[in-house]
């Protein structure tokens, strides 16, 4: 087991939009088997570093490895290792729930019979039955996230990686959610989620990368990172607090 | 509110073209040509202020129907309506629309082609300067093509909110259905009784009548109120100009309730449809594994997917609806226009269809961004571009090769040269192949942003022209290369006939599949190598 490589290996990684540099060097090893948890206030570069380590967005430089295949050069090895669930992309909206999973299902290879059972499954398990008929275009924040998710679950991959898998997703839906990944995680899979939401993280992730301005500020076991205290006041420590607390003396309603 | 507005377009304007400064090179190319026809106008202008009060008259109402039409399909079919002001975008702010509707007018009449018009109205209006009374004429003039230019500016916004919630319904997009079969039906007709009659005896006598009629219409009676009162009938001056007011009043509360609409509900995506059979696995052959080469790229299940899914988009989304209706109408319209100018000539019938597979094949040019940012799932899946292109090939076929045989059967049938009905087929569909084999290749190699799905198929970003017009020149180039390889046989068989026939059978039906799969082939290539930076380019 020690022998075999991480489930993703980020080395190096760079990317540059025009006078930004979005992602400034990256390296992370995320172990197989771990439930890993990328922090970092908005624009840290953790989306940037995301679509890059899932073929979505072509680094200016670096190196992406999914359970040791080299992304970039062997794309046909490493994408069938991989579930995505990418943030703020548009997604197929002519179709219905139901045929969007079966769309994934049918692009990853799977046979015929076997996605819609997998449909069927997905549907049910993440409270979709009512979405399974309705166009995309027709549904809600939350109920795109969680067919977005059924999407990157159809074809059983090894390594799902989730941006922001539970933004505007509603409690019972999330615990499903939670419950699922958990599951996933126990039988040998690797999930990496990117969360703003650390009482969340805390709770998932066994392993955490705090990123900022483009590079890992921290990482390693979440008992690592956080050291004493919790995760949100290391992670405020690490970005730093905003630099004008300025009062909003007339906002005040009396 | 007003200048609060103009503000923010300005605005909007500038970060654009901070973020892409070629845009703006474009722009100004636009105020050169526009300014450098100003001469030319005002040289014209002043020829037919000294010819007689009735042609000066006919003159200029036609030229203001011919105008008024423009901007209303212009928009529809070809450039769009800058969106930057989209009165969608003010819903969560709680503006209210009496307040927001002089700044919307405003930035409407800001515009490059706006403010153009209102010159070319001026320009117009000039002609009377040499009749007795020439001040009040001119100054009924003024008025009048204000009033005109006004209805064309709010018309175009009408027609393009009209125009998109119609497609987004399935009762909407019969009713345009039935609207465009009967202008069709019309104009073939209409072409048809000019060919019988002569285009002399048309010109000579049914046109001044039809001009008589125009000019009593709302939109050509503010160009006309000038030319009645020149020629000495105030009362038909007046209720003209009052018409072509109360036409533009029209159109602007027409224009402020789709406004007032837009800032209460939300853009209507589906009509909240549903489908309860998965169109999906249903278009997935009962074939376990697909072989290799272009059969397994025909047959495999990836192919199959894709093309259900673009099929729905061709039959359901606006956006594409309105590229379907443009890619129909134009050589249609143009068509129709060779009846009356050819009177049935049988080449220039010949060039309807094969013009039609070129603007339907051309038109791809930029196919792959109508899917946006969704196409994600299509990368992350790592399916080979080959397959997306194929399944993307696939449904426009579907529709595009039933047109364009349809078009060559009607243009023999008019023509009455059944004869010629099978090289017109094979020559189309070989344009069709060669057209669409090219615009495959540039809609992976350059792509640029249309509006998003969910967006009026109308919308038009500011300043994006630029980059549309790259994408076209390219493949504008790129077609009219290699399109005479196959619409050649066709020009040369109608001039020499013989063994031509043939040739223009066999290059048609040879050359135009393989260069549509040859294209595909190379597109599929380099959506391979580029894919990660697709979406980057498309949203």
């Amino acid at each position: 087991m020690s022998d075999s490589p991480p489930a993703i290996t980020l080395r190096g990684l760079r990317k540059r939009f025009g006078k930004t540099q979005a992602v400034d060097g990256i390296d992370l090893d995320i172990p197989r088997g771990s439930f890993y948890g990328v922090l970092g206030p908005n624009g840290a570069g953790k989306t940037t570093t995301l679509s890059m380590a899932t073929g979505l967005l072509t680094p200016d430089a670096g190196q992406v490895l999914i359970h040791g295949v080299d992304l970039w050069r062997h794309p046909d090895a490493a994408k069938p290792l991989l579930g995505v669930l990418p943030d703020g992309l548009r997604t197929f909206d002519r179709l219905t729930g139901a045929e969007l999973i079966s769309y994934a299902g049918i692009l990853r290879g799977v046979p015929k019979d076997e996605v819609r059972a997998r449909r069927d499954d997905l549907l049910a398990a993440l409270d979709l039955g009512a979405a399974g008929s309705t166009l995309v275009a027709d549904f809600s924040a939350g109920m795109a996230k969680k067919v977005g998710l059924a999407c990157a679950l159809v074809h059983a991959p090894r390594v799902l990686v989730l941006d922001e898998p539970f933004e505007a997703v509603d409690p019972v839906s999330g615990a499903a959610i939670r419950s699922i990944l958990q599951s996933f995680v126990a039988s040998g899979g690797t999930v990496v989620i990117s969360s703003h939401v650390m009482a969340l993280v805390e709770r998932l992730c066994d392993r955490v990368a705090i990123v900022g301005g483009g590079r890992v500020l921290a990482e390693g076991s979440l008992d690592e990172v956080r050291g004493d205290g919790d995760l949100e006041r290391r992670f405020v420590e690490l970005v730093g607090e905003v630099a004008d607390k300025r009062d909003l003396a007339w906002l005040r309603q009396s | 509110m007003v200048a609060t507005i103009l503000s923010l377009r300005w605005r909007i304007l500038i970060h654009q073209f901070q973020r892409d400064w070629w845009r703006l090179l474009f722009v100004v190319a636009g105020l050169v040509w526009s300014v450098s026809i100003v001469p030319l106008l005002v040289v014209g202008s002043q020829q037919l202020a000294f010819e007689n009060i009735g042609v000066r008259h006919d003159a200029l109402v036609l030229v203001s129907g011919l105008l008024g039409a423009a901007w209303i399909v212009v928009p529809l079919l070809a450039t769009g309506v800058d969106d930057s002001l989209d009165p969608h975008r003010f819903a969560p702010w709680g503006v209210n629309v009496r307040r927001i509707m002089p700044g919307l007018a405003a930035a409407a009449f800001s515009t490059v082609p706006a403010l153009f018009f209102v010159a070319v109205g001026g320009v117009m209006v000039s002609v009377w300067h040499t009749v007795d009374g020439a001040p009040l004429v001119m100054v009924l003039g003024a008025v009048g093509a204000l009033a005109t230019v006004a209805s064309w500016v709010f018309g175009a916004r009408v027609a393009v909110l009209w125009a998109t919630r119609a497609l987004a319904s399935r009762v909407g997009r019969l009713l345009i259905a039935a609207i465009i079969c009967t202008a069709v039906v019309l104009l073939v007709g209409a072409a048809l009784i000019v060919r019988a009659s002569g285009l002399e005896d048309f010109f000579s006598y049914e046109v001044p009548g039809l001009i008589t009629g125009w000019s009593r219409t709302p939109v050509a009676a503010g160009f006309a109120a000038a030319g009645m009162l020149a020629a000495g009938e105030p009362y038909a001056a007046t209720w003209r100009l009052a018409i072509a007011i109360c036409w533009a009043a029209v159109l602007y509360v027409a224009w402020r309730g789709e406004v007032a609409r837009a800032l209460v509900q939300p853009v209507a995506r589906s009509g909240g449809s549903r489908r309860i059979s998965d169109g999906i696995l249903a278009a997935v052959g009962s074939s376990p594994a697909a072989s290799a080469g272009l059969r397994g790229l025909l047959f495999s299940p990836q192919t199959a997917v894709i093309r259900a899914r673009l099929a729905r988009s061709w039959a359901t989304d606006s956006r594409h609806l309105a590229q379907l209706i443009g890619a129909v109408l134009f050589p249609v319209i143009g068509g129709g226009m060779a009846v009356v100018v050819a009177g049935g000539a049988g080449a220039w019938i010949a060039a309807l269809p094969v013009a039609l597979a070129l603007g339907i094949g051309w038109g791809r040019h930029n196919d792959l961004a109508y899917d946006s940012s969704a196409i994600w799932l299509d990368i992350v899946s790592g399916v080979k571009g080959r397959r997306v292109l194929m399944g993307r090939m696939l449904a426009t076929s579907q529709w595009a090769v039933p047109i364009v045989v349809a078009a060559s059967l009607a243009a023999a049938a008019i023509a009455s040269r059944w004869d010629v009905a099978l090289p017109v087929a094979a020559a189309s569909i070989g344009v069709l192949g060669v057209a669409y084999g090219v615009a495959t290749v540039t809609s992976v190699l350059l792509p640029y942003r249309v509006p998003a799905p969910g967006q009026s198929p109308f919308g038009s970003d500011a300043g994006a022209i630029g980059a549309s017009l790259v994408g076209q020149a390219v493949s504008s180039l790129g077609t009219g290369v290699l399109v005479p390889v196959v619409a050649g046989p066709l020009v040369a068989a109608f001039v020499w006939g013989g063994a031509w026939w043939a040739v223009t059978v066999a290059a048609g039906l040879l050359i135009g599949p393989a260069a549509a799969v040859g294209g595909m082939m190379l597109a599929g290539s380099l959506y391979d190598q580029r894919s990660g930076r697709l979406i980057g380019a498309l949203s």
